[in-house]
Parts: C-alpha cells; sequence; structure tokens
C-alpha cells in the first residue's frame, strides 16, 4: 500500500482479502484507538494487520504480555473516551473471561473479536469450530449479557465489525464478534462503502446521541464519564450506584443488574437482523451461522434443484438470541440446527422454540459439507415435489 | 460460469502464495474470486490446500470449498495426492508434479504429468516450482496472463501506477509477486512464471 491510500480511515473502494483483515479494517474505519492484544491463532493476522495499518492514523499498538493484559489494557484505554479492541482466539478466550465480567460490570464500550477453532484446550489451532457460542454469554461468573454477532462472510467481517463498535458505543457495553477459522483466512471480495454510520458514545450533560435513527435513553444507558475528564471518574467491579460508587445494597445491585440486562433488550431491533433465505415455503429450515451458514446456504440451493424445499435461518447476532424471528420463521417446520460443536446452537434454538430439533452435529476441522447437510435433510423428510 | 481450482501440496511449497496471486489476477480482471485456506498447524511438511473459485462479477460464491470434482486440481506432493485423488470427476484436469507424485494407483484420462520442479531447478530454484505451475494455470485460463507477466517485469510500485491498462493497483501490486518474494527470487519467479505459461502454450489442453 502506497503511504497516500494507507493513511486514511475508511478505504472506501472494492478490496480482495480476508476475513481477519476485514474486521481490521472494520475497526480502524469504525474509529478504533488503541488495540491491546496477544497472538494466538487463527486471530494473529487482525493484530498483524492493526499493528502496520493503526498507527499510520493515529492509533497505538500494544502488544501485552498476555491475554489477561490484553483485556484489562483494553479496559482502560476504553475509559479514557477512546475506543478500544482485542483479538484473540479459543484460549485465549478463556484466559479473558475475568476481565470480560469486568468490562460488562463496569459497562465498558470494548470490541472483542474471538476467530473460532476447534478446541477444548489447545485443539485445533487452524482448523475451525463452534464451541464458544456458549462461552460468549456465560463465560464469566456473574450475570450479564454481551451483544455477540457473527459474520459469515469477509463482507461481513467488515460491517459487523463496524457495527459491534457503534453497538458498543451506543449501549456502553463491550461486544463480541465471533468469526471463526474458515472466514480468518477465507480471502473474498468486499467493498468499504463511501460513507459509514459511526456512532460516538454519549457525554454526560450532553444531548443524548441517536444511533441508527433511535434516540438512546441516558435512564438505560448512563453516559460515561471517564477519566481525564472535568469530573472525577469511578469506576469498580463491586456493585455500585449509577455514579460507579460502591453501593452492595439489595436495591442498588437489583436496580444495576436489571437496568444492564434491559438496557441490551431495549435495542435489540437495532442489532444485526437474521437472514432468512427461501423459508417461505420450506419444509425444513437450516438453523446456522458463520462459516457453516456458507456450506448449509449451498446445500439449500441444490436441494432446491432437486424440488426439496428448505430454507436456511442465519444468525447474525447470536445474542441476544433472535427468538422471536426464530419462531415466526419456522413455524410448522422441521428445523435442523448444524454446527461446529457437539452441541451449543442447539440449546438455544430447543429453549426457544420449547420443542425438540434436529441436529448436526459437525466436529471435523472443517464446515459441514453440504452432501452431509443435504443428507440430512433428505433424512429429515424434505418432501421432493 | 465458475471455475473451481484446488491446489494442494505440503507447507512450504508456496501453495497459498500461488492461489493468492491467481485470487488477485481474477480480482484485478473484475471477476468474483474467493480463495478458502486449509493448513495444518506446521509451516513446512504439513498438508496445505488453496480452494480457489473464480466466478462472473456478479455471480454470488456461496460455498468456498471444493468438496468434489474440482475442474483442475493441482498437486505438489504425494499426501496431497492421496489426501484428494478421490474427489477427482471426470472432468476434472489434473495438473501433477512429476517428480514428486506418483500417480500409478489410480488412471484417469486427463492426469498430466508436468515438469514443474524439474524447470524449476533449471531455472536454479526448487523453490519458484510453484510459479512455473501458475504459469501454466493462468496459460490455461487466459486469465489477463500477461497481467501477472508485465506485474513482475516492473519491480517499482509507482511505474505499476501507471499501468492503468492493466488497472494494477499499487496496493495490489506490493502484493503481487515482486513484493512478496524475497528480491532474489524476482528474477526467478518472473521465468518461472514464463516458462510455466509456455509449457502450457506449448501443450493441446483444453479446459
Amino acid at each position: 500500500m502506497s503511504e497516500s491510500r494507507d493513511d486514511k480511515r475508511v478505504l472506501s473502494g472494492k478490496h480482495l482479502d480476508s476475513g481477519n483483515v476485514a474486521i481490521a479494517e472494520g475497526a480502524i474505519a469504525a474509529g478504533l484507538h488503541g488495540y491491546f492484544g496477544y497472538p494466538i491463532t487463527p486471530s494473529s493476522t487482525v493484530m498483524e494487520h492493526i499493528a502496520s495499518r493503526l498507527p499510520k492514523v493515529g492509533g497505538r499498538f500494544f502488544q501485552a504480555e498476555d491475554e489477561l493484559a490484553s483485556i484489562i489494557a483494553t479496559i482502560g484505554c476504553s475509559w479514557t473516551r477512546k475506543k478500544a479492541m482485542t483479538a484473540t482466539s479459543g484460549p485465549g478466550f478463556s484466559l479473558m473471561q475475568e476481565g470480560i465480567g469486568l468490562a460488562a460490570f463496569t459497562e465498558t464500550p470494548i470490541v472483542l473479536a474471538n476467530i473460532m477453532r476447534g478446541g477444548p484446550s489447545t485443539g485445533l489451532p487452524t482448523f475451525p469450530g463452534q464451541q464458544e457460542l456458549m462461552q460468549a454469554h456465560f463465560g464469566s461468573h456473574g450475570d450479564y449479557l454481551i451483544p455477540t454477532f457473527a459474520p459469515s462472510s469477509v463482507q461481513e467481517c467488515f460491517d459487523l465489525t463496524v457495527e459491534a463498535f457503534n453497538a458498543s458505543e451506543a449501549l456502553r457495553t463491550p461486544v463480541f464478534v465471533l468469526s471463526d477459522q474458515v472466514l480468518s483466512t477465507l480471502k473474498e471480495r468486499y467493498i468499504i462503502p463511501e460513507k459509514l454510520e459511526i456512532v460516538d458514545r454519549a457525554k454526560p450533560n450532553a444531548e443524548p446521541i441517536v444511533w441508527k435513527g433511535e434516540t438512546i435513553s441516558p435512564e438505560f444507558v448512563p453516559p460515561m464519564n471517564c477519566f481525564g475528564e472535568e469530573k472525577k471518574a469511578f469506576a469498580t467491579g463491586l456493585s455500585h450506584d449509577p455514579s460507579g460508587h460502591v453501593d452492595l445494597s439489595a436495591d442498588t445491585y437489583e436496580k444495576l443488574l436489571r437496568r444492564q440486562r434491559e438496557k441490551i433488550l431495549r435495542y435489540n431491533h437495532l442489532l444485526p437482523e437474521p437472514e432468512s433465505y427461501q423459508v417461505e415455503d420450506a419444509d425444513v429450515v437450516v438453523v446456522a451461522y458463520g462459516s457453516t451458514a456458507r456450506s448449509a446456504k449451498h446445500a439449500i440451493n441444490l436441494l432446491r434443484k432437486e424440488g426439496i424445499q428448505a430454507g436456511l435461518f442465519r444468525l447474525r447476532t447470536i445474542w441476544p438470541f433472535p427468538d422471536e424471528a426464530l419462531r415466526e420463521k419456522t413455524k410448522g417446520k422441521e428445523v435442523l440446527v448444524t454446527e461446529m460443536s457437539q452441541g451449543q446452537l442447539i440449546w438455544p434454538v430447543e429453549r426457544f422454540l420449547r420443542r425438540e430439533v434436529h441436529h448436526l452435529p459437525y466436529y471435523r476441522g472443517e464446515i459441514p459439507p453440504p452432501s452431509r447437510i443435504i443428507e440430512k435433510v433428505k433424512e429429515i423428510g424434505g418432501k421432493g415435489k | 460460469m465458475v471455475i473451481q481450482i484446488k491446489i494442494a501440496g505440503i507447507g512450504g511449497q508456496g501453495v497459498q502464495f500461488a492461489g493468492k496471486l491467481l485470487a488477485h489476477a481474477a480480482f484485478s480482471a473484475d471477476l468474483n474470486v474467493s480463495q478458502a485456506v486449509k493448513y495444518e498447524p506446521s509451516t513446512k511438511g504439513g498438508l496445505t490446500v488453496a480452494d480457489l473459485t473464480i466466478a462472473k462479477d456478479d455471480e454470488e460464491i456461496v460455498y468456498p470449498f471444493i468438496e468434489n470434482e474440482p475442474d483442475i486440481l493441482v498437486i505438489f506432493a504425494q499426501r496431497a495426492w492421496d489426501e484428494y485423488k478421490g474427489i477427482i470427476g471426470g472432468n476434472t484436469l489434473v495438473l501433477v508434479d512429476d517428480s514428486q507424485v506418483d500417480t500409478s494407483d489410480m488412471s484417469h484420462d486427463r492426469i498430466y504429468r508436468l515438469p514443474f520442479s524439474k524447470v524449476a531447478l533449471q531455472i536454479g530454484s526448487e523453490n519458484v516450482m510453484n510459479v512455473v505451475a501458475l504459469g501454466f494455470i493462468s496459460e490455461l485460463l487466459d486469465l489477463e496472463g500477461n497481467y501477472i507477466t508485465k506485474g513482475i517485469g516492473t519491480s517499482n510500485p509507482e511505474e505499476a501506477e501507471e499501468h492503468t491498462l492493466l488497472e494494477i493497483t499499487p496496493e495490489l501490486f506490493e502484493e503481487s509477486l515482486v513484493h512478496d518474494s524475497p528480491a532474489r527470487f524476482r528474477e526467478k519467479n518472473l521465468e518461472a512464471f514464463k516458462k510455466g505459461y509456455e509449457l502450457s502454450a506449448s501443450m493441446d489442453i483444453a479446459t
């Protein structure tokens, strides 16, 4: 890249690059200031790209000694009103869990990209998995709800990272981008638009901010009083009142926990919507996310050619789970969940549909091949014409 | 129109590099393209695969891997042959390096045993075997073969910018062969590409 292009934050135009580079470019376009990370396959190329690009647009890059320091430094950076992120994979995500709880409870806007590989433990460093769906929701101790977005293409790696920053700023919350190893190395064309909506978090005693045409209520999302600003700032992992001071009383704690969940649910409709593909007349609806959904969509196209009516419900926001849309789109239809896990996505699907569904768990370090999905749909009884 | 090309070998043979250059060539020609990657953790010796799908500009590439019957299967190593000979379809054009792969356990009338690494050795380094193969494939696909050749011939990104007809952006150029290969390989890579291209042109292979 020449200097003239390199020093711009938004590299508008058509590109051919990997999902990880698109995540990095999405972050920079969204206004990332500080990146703190520790390399781990298959997330390292996010860091590598940011290390070369971010300093040229006035940001800061820091390689920490480990994942514990990375996540805490990310939180610290955000408390100076600067946009901050980190990226990691499996084992690193586990190491970051304590800090993630701190970010959630202190309502710190950060973005964490977790590029999933096969686990547990060191597992399959260079092969994909989808085994951190539950960890994204329940990984740290305590109750919390962190918006979690799952891209399925290089274009979405860019788009959903921008969305992640905007959501984190608007709702004052950590946001996860849950990608996977396939997308991390997959090279595709993607387009960086000329104009992007960029959201900056609310300031105390200022007008409420507007996100996607909607005013964000300061009652649900209290403006952040950051370090180094006029008023003294407080942040604690203990239960606290709206000003950030320690308060362990039952009422304060209950109110705090309730508001932190409700602020996400209240603006749920502004988060990336699920994709419904050929579901209207489908007998069988395949539910999938991430790179697995690419295989499912291909399988559906092939099944349709045989006259078998199958459709796809693809999650783009995993948490909060799009339960209403799922119920509506799968009413009276057979449901097949496919994922690169022994069974994680199937839990919320069955819980929200309140019924048993079909399952194709596939954990062989690759996305389930279309032929396996086709076979399974036929077995369920996708009817031919 | 969708062309699927699977290139498989072992780490260190430049499978992904060849895939990348091919993907960039297709991208420059305003085609839709994807390169899906599979590799084992070891940088040298592990199985590594590049699945390239090239489609029309407005055609969606849904599943980026090649499960069965690629249009072209390029094999650089015995392990890769053992792994992927089973997906060869009736129309699959199979290009194997003749000195590294024994294909006698299977008969298929479109297997071409080609001297990729022998040609590379003649040029002076076995390392440019991937670029010999790339030149060969480029001629087969007629994917603006000249595009890469001209790119290689110009080692200054600013000069490349002036090749407006070729629509090589400096960014693309930087990622092209010249900049991605160590200086000592530039000339060899250029020669390797030409030799591979010529080898293909001298043969009568229908894609």
